[in-house]
């Protein structure tokens, strides 16, 4: 198949950008193509996230580990994540500056009458680069805990780069919604209609930007699908784009370092010559 | 990765990828099949627990497994690349 | 049919609770048949039932003088005056304190029993002397929270929460040793009311008995009560059975009936055929047992009285100056039809108990069903801790006599004018006895008694109000138990579900097993009446109405009269025309404001029928009654009926049941019968029934919130749901008893899929990032106790002190401070110190090991003082969290009894997607839906979808919706508004390939329950471990590592698949492999011994070790053999009995 003929050159185009999502077509690929776009941008675009947490005190109502995991949760900015080494790829013994980031959170509660909101912005990060995010100045944070009058919580939180197959606290995007063949023309499923189609099936919004079948349309058993519909939101942790943008550069990176394990099994396998004629 | 030959099947082989999952199985296999020296090619993960890509691939006499495979992951990463600057376009 | 989520009105609650009234009212009604029980034992004042009682108990008159001699000497009356029960305080030997009162929490926390200062006032009067009394303390009582003893009545949220206590605490357990403890509800014979019988075993108790009789269970003021049976005998003759102190005794009818009254054979003759001569069966039966009574020789009611009294001297030791008919008197006071004041009163009831066993016997009326709601009442724990308390009292004064009369045989000095004899007569008896026998029974349920108090069994009254959860907690108190005794029986009769219960006993809430039937739990509508209705204008007003007690003024033309009875008295006669009337005119009076008669005013009305009931009107007015509120369609106001009555109503449930000029009243809702537990199911009217029935179940044994006051509280193990939410679809009395203060569940997006294989026999699958991100996240708290004053011996001074000596182990350091107590938040792993305390006399820091095999962090640390405060601490509390996140293996639920186990975590993006990129939380199998019916999950989900679509909560009360208006059509048009499936489907991609599924997938929100049964509570695994010492084979039980048996029916399956190597491998290798010798020629393997013999070769003596056999004098036989040590255990145990083993061996 010649990627490069006009016909089948692999196409996207974005549909609509905001702060918080991003929605684009993707033509004339294949569907394991646009599948693994979508795995990739759910759980293995790297960011970074709190991940051990040292109490030194905590005399709130709630236990450590379940500040601990709260404290996971909260989204840190990630734009700048690939600055930022693996754990494992670092050669220190613990967590250095190198593949960590210090995050500390100090709140004593010393108000008579009401609790005090711990929230995420009372974390100080220890490099403005990674910090919990916000929306603006109104943004209340994300709230960690509430303390009465003398409860407080002392905690050192270490950061960390990591990807969501290992936890979900690491994943960029809230949800990703992925559609081809809003009409159904490809045959794929079956809708389970008990009077009416149209009454029972509201269309889809990406029906919008698809061709409607004509009445008398036949049947193309061969056709393959090639238009995708994606939508993308971020949990703020990165932008919409950046997302996909990081999914297609690991997405190289997975292919590239498949590619070097295969070259470097480029020696002789149970006695039999290498095969040479690869390039 | 570590590549078995088939011991009983002519040009055929097994691949085994560590720490992948069906996100590039699933992709190899696609490209693989698309080409017409592929006589057979599938994937599976041997276990949910094993986090390891087993493909399973046969070509015609004319070639040999292991450079479908370098193929097919020349023609992805081509194609990857192509996406990723046009979408670097669009934005 | 939207409900409400009431965020904002909750937050409220909690911010600012009130000091003047409850959130939750409804929730606190639950409760009030225990808290008002308890109450009335000594409210209103002097007119509690403990008065009633100590009245009851009466005097004692003790002599000073042996009995059998001729003069009585001095009289010593002495009598209870007054029973007091103090509010639980401190004792007066605490002086630093600001506060006397102690509230309920400090008793959980500290682990003691909430209890009040009981003292009574003891009278006496020797001979016609000065009344002379004294208050003696009877010990201290249990007492129920939030009764009218306890610090908490009448406190409000704010001040509740300020006591540390749940801002809606309900009350009605007891506090023993920490444990809330409660008194289960019983199902007990209705009172008052004659009970017409046939049973077998009446017939087995003598030639000429038969199996029919008829009942009446007589109660007395103070609620105790005494029954009365009369046995109907082959030739016609009636006899009274009764029991005294656990003695069963028989007396002929007749002879009671002419020593209650004076009356002639003509006079008993007119009574019992009540005009009736045609009735042969009856009069010749009269006839004959009047012929009978002759033979006694007795006529006038003195000569009456005087026989009974003399057969029952012995038995009812009266004083001993009464003469035989005072005693008879005695007897027929405490034993004939006690709840009746006068002896016409008894006459007349027993000429009426005759009838009706006679119209029994004729098959003119049918029998009583024993097992109906219609005829039982419930026993309320109040009424029962009175009871005892009661024959304790009562004891008490049969104690000082016993100990006069020892005294007296025993030749010492009794003087009752000595203040130091008195003294020590009224000290006797251990001055605890009230208090301690109570706590006691709170403790173990048992029931020490040498009456017996007219019931059936032993054991079994009190359980824990187990705080698992909420629902279960409060469920407890609507509980109602048939009786441990119905447990044993073979026939399922008692089980069964009768219609009489309908709106009384909730048809569905029961378990399924050994309990079924018998344990049932009241409707949420069902009061149990606690206070004794008014009634004294009654009888005037049926008067009024045409009941005269005359039976010969009636016209007899219009069939036999009808007897009236209030609380099993006989007011008088009707004709059955007038009965209808006045029955209708009484219901109507309840209402009426001039006349009122009191609303919880039983009014059973039994026309006569075909061989059906006894006909007559029975009104009931007493206390311990089920009723529950109806609509009167007279007046659309609401009527309350018994359990009784309610049997021959018109009630119609919905609309369309009402048939005008028939239907008298209506359901207020069709959920009204249903329990608590079982309204919340959501749409249980869509679901197959016995899926409701364990929706039951599975909501009691939930993680979930058990209590809002957590800090304070103490328990064993509780169970809590971290990250608990508030169900989107929840029915109306989620609201009203304000569960949302203990929610128990996770809305979960639930998609019915078959995928990966992973959710087969269900199994479900849960969504992996979900689970990190908190779904379903659990924790246990567990309490470690640990009492120093274990350690030493009662009385001798404290040598162990909580403290890290200067010898303690740096590990030790590391978990425990210098206090000796384990720091806050630290991890515990089997074998750390959970304590430490330093031993005076051996100059030696010790630690208590923390032996839980899971690891858990150091929670709370309680230290608990003694009761005067004063001694050094020697027990310490110390809570323990463990974190359960959920794990493969756990078990969860959704509301409609469908459980299933977590099987697999299964990645987020390997998860099936919708078009909007939504992935499930939980995936279950289709096939769980087919053969179970539950309808009413799959209308969950499409009422979750739709409310978490539009951001509301949604209503689930079953039959909201009908056939014209459905369910579905209600939550398909919501859906389909806001751009999803009709029906709830939605299409959806694999995520391994992403391609569209064939079908399309339903797909909605469902709140799914964590159960309690976790993987780390159950799993069991060995290899090799402990054996059993005598027959070495591998012991069982999971605490002791011990194995699963590998049974017979196990081995035959291996057997049937040739794994004869694995056969060997787990029946002997790995069990009680054993080896030995065997002397082959004589076939034992006991006398191959070791031969000692001395062999010198080159001069070098060696030890020759070879085993030869004693018997055949050899060692050219002897082998050594594999066999299992159980085998060998056995030949030994038969070598014991002289049997010998031989065994054969082909080598």
């Amino acid at each position: 198949m010649d990627l490069f003929s006009p016909a089948n050159k692999p196409e996207i185009r974005i549909q609509e950008l905001t702060g918080e999502r991003i929605r684009f077509i993707l033509t004339n690929t294949d569907l394991s193509m646009a599948n693994a776009l979508r795995r990739i941008m759910i759980s293995e675009v790297a960011t970074i996230a709190i991940d051990m947490v040292q109490f030194d005190l905590n005399t709130s109502v709630l236990a450590d580990e379940f500040i601990a995991h709260r404290l996971g949760l909260i989204p840190l900015d990630s734009t700048e994540a690939d600055k930022i080494k693996y754990p494992r790829d670092c050669n220190c013994s613990g967590a250095c500056k190198e593949c960590s980031v210090e995050l500390n959170l100090h709140v004593k509660c010393t108000e008579e009458d009401t609790t005090k909101d711990v929230t995420s912005k009372d974390l100080v990060s220890h490099d403005p680069r990674f910090t919990p995010i916000t929306e603006g100045p109104k943004d209340a944070g994300i709230l960690i805990a509430k303390l009465r009058k003398g409860q407080e919580i002392k905690v050192k939180c270490i950061a960390k780069k990591g990807v969501a197959k290992e936890h979900a606290k690491w994943s960029p995007c809230a949800a990703v919604a992925f559609e081809y063949d809003p009409f159904n023309k490809l045959r794929h499923t079956h809708y389970w209609i008990e009077e009416d189609e149209k009454k029972e099936w509201p269309q889809s919004k990406n029906a919008n930007d698809d061709f409607p079948p004509l009445d008398d349309e036949i049947f193309d058993f061969t056709a393959k699908p090639n238009r995708f519909y994606f939508e993308i939101e971020t949990i703020g942790s990165m932008k919409p784009e950046d997302i996909v943008m990081n999914a297609f550069k690991k997405l190289l990176e997975k292919i590239s370092s498949i590619q070097m394990g295969l070259h470097s099994n480029d020696v002789p396998i149970n006695g039999r010559e290498p095969t040479r004629d690869v390039f | 990765m570590k590549i078995t030959p088939d011991t009983k099947v002519q040009n055929a082989a097994t691949f085994e990828i560590f720490r992948e999952d069906h996100t590039m199985g699933n992709v190899i296999r696609h490209k693989l099949l698309q080409e017409p020296q592929v006589i057979f090619a599938g994937y599976k993960i041997p276990h949910p627990l094993e986090h390891n890509v087993i493909i399973r691939v046969q070509t015609t006499n004319e070639t040999k497994p292991e450079a479908m495979v370098a193929k097919a992951l020349n023609d992805l990463i081509t194609e990857v690349g192509y996406l990723r600057t046009k979408f670097m376009v669009h934005k | 049919m939207s409900s409400k989520f009431n965020t904002l009105e909750r937050e409220k609650l909690f911010l600012n609770p009130s000091s003047n009234k409850f959130g939750y009212p409804e929730l606190q009604k639950l409760v009030k048949p225990h808290i008002d029980s308890f109450n009335s034992l000594l409210d209103p004042p002097r007119q509690g039932l403990l008065n009633f009682a100590i009245d009851d108990i009466g005097t004692q008159e003790i002599f000073d003088k042996p009995n059998n001699s001729p003069e009585r000497g001095n009289k010593l009356s002495i009598w209870i005056d007054d029973v007091i029960i103090a509010k639980p305080l401190l004792p007066e030997s605490v002086r630093l304190t600001t506060s006397r009162q102690i509230y309920p929490s400090e008793c959980r926390e500290r682990l003691t029993t909430y209890a009040g200062k009981m003292s009574i006032k003891v009278c006496w009067q020797v001979n016609d002397g000065p009344v002379l009394a004294e208050y003696r303390p009877v010990g201290m009582l249990p007492i129920m929270v939030k009764s009218n003893r306890c610090n908490l009545q009448n406190l409000y949220p704010k001040q509740l929460i300020q006591h540390k206590e749940e801002s809606e605490e309900t009350g009605g357990y007891f506090i023993i040793n920490g444990i809330e403890k409660m008194i289960r509800l019983l199902l007990i014979p209705r009172r008052h009311h004659v009970m017409a019988l046939a049973r077998s075993s009446f017939a087995n108790r003598g030639a000429n008995y038969t199996e029919y009789g008829v009942q009446i269970r007589c109660a007395k003021l103070d609620q105790t009560t005494v029954t009365n049976t009369m046995h109907y005998l082959k030739d016609g003759n009636c006899l009274i059975r009764f029991t005294w102190k656990k003695q069963e005794f028989m007396v002929p009818v007749l002879l009671i009936m002419k020593s209650l009254i004076e009356v002639t054979d003509k006079g008993i003759y007119d009574m019992l055929v009540q005009g009736e001569h045609l009735n042969t069966f009856l009069s010749d039966r009269v006839e004959f047992m009047l012929y009978n009574f002759k033979s006694y020789n007795v006529q006038s009611r003195d000569q009456c009285a005087t026989l009974l009294g003399d057969k029952f001297r012995v038995t009812f030791s009266p004083p001993s100056y009464y003469t035989n008919k005072q005693v008879g008197d005695y007897v027929l006071n405490k034993v004939i039809l006690v709840h009746l004041r006068t002896n016409k009163d008894k006459f007349n009831l027993l000429t009426f108990m005759i009838r009706k066993l006679y119209s029994l016997v004729a098959g003119e009326c049918c029998q009583d069903n024993p097992d109906s709601p219609q005829n039982q009442e419930i026993l309320l724990g109040g009424h029962l801790y009175g009871m005892i308390i009661k024959e304790k009292l009562s004891d008490y004064l049969n104690s000082i006599r016993a100990a006069v009369s020892m005294d007296v045989n025993a030749k010492k000095k009794v003087d009752f004018n000595d203040k130091k004899y008195m003294n020590s007569l009224l000290t006797k008896n251990n001055t605890e006895f009230v208090g301690q026998k109570l706590a006691y029974f709170l403790a173990t349920g048992n029931l020490i008694s040498n009456t017996g108090l007219d019931l059936m069994q032993t054991t079994g009254y009190t359980i824990i109000a187990e705080k698992i959860n909420f629902f279960r907690f409060i469920s407890h108190f609507r509980c109602v138990h048939r009786g441990s005794f119905f447990t044993t029986l073979k026939t399922t009769t008692v089980r069964k579900l009768l219609p009489e219960a309908w709106g009384f006993l909730c048809p569905v809430h029961t378990p399924d097993g050994t309990p079924c039937g018998l344990l049932n739990h009241l409707s949420h509508t069902c009061r149990v009446i606690t206070e004794t209705v008014k009634v004294n204008k009654i009888p005037e007003m049926l008067a009024e109405l045409g009941v005269s007690i005359n039976v010969l003024q009636q016209a007899l033309s219009e069939g036999p009269p009808l007897c009236v009875q209030l609380d099993g008295k006989i007011i008088g006669y009707c004709t059955n025309r007038q009965a209808k009337i006045i029955a209708n005119e009484l219901r109507r009076r309840k209402f009426d404001k001039t006349k009122p008669i009191p609303l919880d005013l039983e009014i059973g009305y039994v026309p006569p029928s075909n061989g059906g009931q006894y006909p007559g009107i029975y009104l009931f007015s007493t206390p311990s009654r089920m009723m529950r509120p109806v609509k009167y369609l007279f007046n659309n106001k609401t009527d309350m009926i018994g359990s009784f009555e309610q049997v021959y109503m018109d009630i119609a449930c919905l609309n369309e049941d009402i048939i005008k000029g028939v239907t008298t009243h209506q359901e207020f809702a069709p959920t009204n019968v249903l329990s608590i537990l079982a309204n919340l199911t959501p749409f249980s009217d869509c679901n197959q029934s016995p899926r409701n029935m364990y929706q039951c179940q599975m909501a009691k044994q939930t993680m979930g919130t058990p209590s809002t006051s957590l800090r304070y509280r103490t328990d064993n193990k509780l169970y809590r749901l971290q990250t608990g939410q508030s169900p989107i679809v929840r029915s109306g009395l989620y609201n009203t008893l304000g569960f949302d203060g203990f929610v128990s569940g996770t809305n979960a997006i639930v998609a019915v899929i078959s995928y990966t294989g992973y959710d087969m026999e269900d199994a479900m699958i849960i969504n992996k990032s979900a689970h990190e991100r908190g779904f379903a996240y659990g924790t246990i708290y567990k309490s470690e106790i640990v009492d120093l004053n274990d350690e030493r011996e009662r009385g001798e001074p404290i040598k162990h002190h909580f403290s890290l000596g200067e010898d303690a182990s740096p590990a030790w350091r590391e978990k425990l401070s210098n206090d000796g107590l384990p720091l806050i938040g630290v991890k515990l792993t089997n074998g750390d110190p959970l304590c430490a305390y330093y031993d005076d006399t051996t100059k030696v820091t010790k630690i208590k090991k923390y032996k839980g095999t899971e690891d858990a962090y150091v929670e709370e640390v309680r230290l608990i003082g003694d009761d005067a405060g004063k001694e050094e601490v020697q027990k310490v509390h110390i809570k323990l969290r463990v974190p359960r996140p959920s794990v493969i293996g756990d078990k969860f639920a959704s509301r409609h009894g469908q459980k299933g186990v977590l099987s697999q975590l299964y990645p987020q993006v390997d998860m099936p997607f919708t078009e909007s990129g939504m992935q499930p939380d939980i995936i279950i199998n289709p096939h769980a839906f087919p053969s179970r019916m539950t309808i009413g999950m799959f209308v969950e989900s499409l009422a979750g979808k739709s409310g978490a679509l539009y951001g509301v909560a949604q209503d689930c009360t079953p039959f909201k919706f009908n056939e014209n208006d459905t369910a579905v059509d209600y939550f398909g048009k919501q859906l389909v508004r806001a751009g999803y499936n009709y029906h709830g489907n939605e299409p959806m991609y694999s995520g391994i390939t992403g391609e569209e599924f064939q079908a399309d997938i339903y797909i909605g929100v469902v709140y799914y329950q964590r159960l309690r049964h976790m993987v780390s509570d159950k799993w069991q695994v060995r290899s090799t471990g402990p054996v059993h010492n005598l027959t070495m084979q591998p012991i069982g039980g999971r605490k002791k590592s011990g194995g699963i048996r590998f049974g017979e029916m196990e081995r035959d399956s291996l057997l049937a698949h040739g794994m004869s190597f694995c056969l060997q491998d787990r029946l002997m290798n790995c069990s009680d492999y054993s080896q030995c010798h065997l002397c082959s020629k004589c076939g034992t393997i006991f006398t191959a011994l070791i031969s000692k013999e001395h062999e010198t070769r080159n001069d070098v003596k060696y030890k020759k070790h070879h085993m030869i056999c004693k018997i055949c004098d050899t060692s050219k036989y002897i082998s050594l053999i594999k066999i299992p040590f159980a085998f060998r255990y056995l030949a030994t145990e038969l070598a014991s009995m002289g049997i010998k083993i031989t065994l054969e061996s082909k080598y």
